[in-house]
């Protein structure tokens, strides 16, 4: 067989080749199309590894003959060298004559993002960008991608399903000359839970120098250790009393630890229902909290251990025993997701910072003798916010923050 | 700056004669500017009295259009620690005054939240300067100020300001805004104020932003807002039992007050001693609520951190 990756010989090489995204692709081409007429600068796509994000946009850069600039986080790039390529390259004409798109893949693995002031870079390429802009991203809860919401419009890339992957690797089954049964196909699938590059992958894997494949074969192939779902390790901490399962229940989960102990704390009181049980959760979680702090003060990372053990195993033994009921556990609350402490101190130093710096106070002063007059007056006036909003500069966070 | 819609800077006095109350400060600050001859100024009193205009006014006065270039304004909350409020005077003394005034002005606001180590540093400051610049020193309490920079400065007492001298203020600021505003307002607005004339305007202006007639009520509507009641209700809430009540509304008030964390815990530190539970539990509460404040300061999560509070004043609601 030849060496070729398949996939990447079976790449869509047209838009129209793409499996199950047909909504994306005609979201995408009008944006390109019509680029001017969009509100939204950038366009996020959003979707599991594998769904086919960035080989649609291959294949619609060279069906509407572009030049594609990528960028991806495995080039390691940061924010300031993002800001120099992209920058150059959304305000000069193509060498060709022809037209261009950037493409920035995987944002949520390019360092410099964590912060906010990364995020910000982002923003401000996309605003002054004359060029379109196309982000992806896999995890649309990812706390780091909340500011540049406003700024983007999002395209969701659609989980694949198990008969759509069937009906592609038959298609290569057959150009290949493999033989395979089609429970086989089926479990390949089954087992790539709607990741098509993960299916594909598997797939020429069995096939290495055979040409028939049984189902006895497929032993080989394990599952991924892939994503456990948060909600599952919600209640591997709620509903076991066993310190250590506890401990590991986040493992898997990728999400940052900041995050997770926003899931735990919000959980509490779905599961748990006596106040003693409540009050001693809260308590370990508030004490993890500590922990997370310290890090940051410090800069000694091992503290996490602390953090996680209080965060997992302390709030498990909180209880009495387990409580034989189906909870359905919720994702942290609107208002603390949209405003995580730190960032809504961020904006609110900012905020003050600007209003002191017109009123000859400093920002203590600011915030004790003109901030809640400022809210009242946003809240009540639109018009004279719309003033400050000039006179101060205020991003849509601070606005956000000035009306809630 | 200049067309800011912040009517405490709109309004602004920029000279002497537009300035209510403290005549007899302003007399002499007056007599100083015009002969070009300033000492170093203390300025205390109360926050609203009018220290930061007539500083702004003397500088105004004293390098006309060029008063920014001659004024440093810096204050010592903000600023973190004196040898950055050091460097901050070396390298903005180390030029000249630009025009015919001798020195250069240094305004440093609320002087008595430096230390008095802080303090010492400053005079020693301020001795090396004196040639090229003049201070003027706003704070609350003059007695917060250590005697030798006292001793350095002439110092001028601010009293709040009398009902009819933020009335008159008032009443100006409606003319040139076009407002009505009724008798009963009126009188509100200053008993709120305390004779602090930003809070006046700033209250006035809330209200405005309601409406061009100003009604007794609409005053009484914005004093709340400025001074939240939610956190009793919540603190009842949650010793009631109803704990996930008292979260939900705890975040919203935070939010839509703007309160921090800190704000916050003061609030339930001050009420926890009328709460109907037994002294012991009182002081037991007491001791929880400053570790609290510590995690916060500490730089923990405050919405987590507080959410955990009400959790323990949950539980101690519970065994009463």
């Amino acid at each position: 067989m030849s060496g070729e990756i398949w996939t990447e010989k079976y790449a869509p090489k047209h838009s129209k080749e793409v499996i199950a995204q047909e909504l994306a692709i005609r979201r995408i081409k009008d944006f390109i199309e019509n680029y001017d007429e969009q509100e939204d600068k950038a366009l996020l796509l959003i979707g599991l590894t594998g769904t086919g994000k960035t080989c649609t946009v291959h294949a619609i850069a060279r069906e509407m003959n572009l030049e594609l600039i990528e960028l991806n986080a495995s080039d390691k790039r940061n924010a300031s060298q993002i800001k120099e390529i992209v920058g150059s390259a959304s305000k000069q004409k193509s060498l060709f004559g022809k037209k261009k798109l950037i493409l920035i893949d995987e944002i949520d693995g390019i360092s410099g993002m964590e912060d906010r002031g990364g995020i910000g870079e982002l923003i401000k390429i996309i605003k002054e960008s004359s060029v379109p802009i196309i982000l992806t991203a896999n995890d649309p809860w990812d706390p780091k991608l909340r500011s540049l919401r406003n700024y983007v419009s999002i395209v969701e890339f659609k989980k694949i399903g198990v008969r759509d992957i069937v009906r592609l690797l038959s298609m290569i089954c057959e150009r290949e000359g493999i033989e395979i049964d089609r429970e086989s196909l089926i479990e390949i699938a089954n087992m790539s839970r709607g990741d098509l590059r993960s299916a594909i992958n598997d797939l020429q894997m069995l096939c290495m120098n055979k040409k028939k494949i049984k189902h006895k074969d497929l032993e080989v192939l394990s599952y991924r250790e892939r994503e456990r779902n948060i909600f599952e390790a919600l209640g591997m901490v709620f509903k076991t009393s066993d310190a250590k399962t506890a401990l590991r229940a986040f493992d898997n989960v990728d999400k940052e630890i900041d995050e997770l102990i926003l899931w735990i704390a919000e959980n509490i009181t779905k599961e748990y229902e006596k106040p003693e049980e409540i009050a001693k959760a809260y308590d370990y979680i508030s004490r993890a909290d500590v922990f997370l702090g310290r890090i940051n003060r410090w800069q000694y990372h091992r503290f996490i251990v602390y953090a996680n053990a209080l965060m997992t195993a302390g709030v498990a033994i909180s209880k009495k025993q387990m409580y034989r009921k189906f909870t359905s556990y919720k994702s942290p609350s609107k208002i603390s997701s949209m405003f995580r402490s730190k960032e809504i101190r961020s904006v609110k130093k900012q905020i003050l910072f600007e209003i002191a710096k017109n009123t000859h106070t400093s920002t203590s002063a600011a915030s004790k003798f003109y901030l809640p007059y400022i809210k009242f007056i946003f809240k009540n006036n639109r018009k004279i916010a719309e003033i400050f909003k000039n006179q101060f500069n205020l991003s849509r966070e601070e606005i956000e923050f000035l009306k809630y | 700056m200049e067309d800011t819609e912040i009517w405490t800077e709109k309004y602004r006095p920029e000279d002497f004669s537009e300035v209510v109350g403290q005549e007899e400060i302003v007399k002499r600050i007056k007599a100083m500017v015009e002969n070009k001859n300033l000492p170093h100024l203390l300025f205390a009193g109360p926050a609203g009295t009018g220290k930061t205009t007539i500083a702004l006014i003397i500088a105004k006065k004293l390098y006309g259009e060029n008063w920014r270039e001659n004024m440093l304004e810096t204050n010592a909350s903000d600023e973190r620690g004196i040898d950055v409020i050091r460097n901050k005077i070396k390298n903005f003394a180390r030029t000249k005054a630009i025009g015919d005034v001798p020195f250069k002005l240094i305004l440093l606001d609320e002087a008595d939240a430096l230390t008095k180590e802080a303090q010492q540093a400053l005079r020693r400051t301020m001795e090396n300067f004196t040639a090229t610049c003049r201070f003027i020193l706003d704070c609350n309490y003059s007695s917060k100020i250590i005697e030798p920079i006292q001793s350095r400065c002439v110092i001028f007492r601010f009293k709040p300001l009398k009902k009819e001298e933020i009335i008159s203020y008032l009443e100006r600021i409606a003319k040139k805004e076009r407002l009505e505003i009724e008798k009963g307002a009126l009188d509100a607005i200053y008993e709120i104020s305390e004779g602090d004339a930003r809070k006046a305007v700033n209250v006035l202006q809330a209200c405005a932003s309601l409406g061009k007639k100003i009604k007794e009520e609409q005053v009484y509507e914005v004093a709340s807002f400025a001074k939240p009641q939610e956190i009793k209700e919540i603190l009842m809430l949650s010793l009631k039992g109803e704990f996930e009540k008292a979260k939900q509304k705890m975040f919203d008030t935070m939010l839509k007050y703007g309160l921090s964390g800190l704000d916050v815990i003061k609030e339930i530190e001050r009420y926890v001693w009328n709460l109907e539970i037994s002294d012991e539990i009182k002081v037991r509460l007491i001791d929880k609520i400053g570790e609290y404040e510590f995690r916060i300061v500490e730089g923990s999560d405050e919405f987590l951190q507080i959410e955990a509070l009400l959790a323990q004043i949950f539980l101690i609601g519970r065994m009463r």
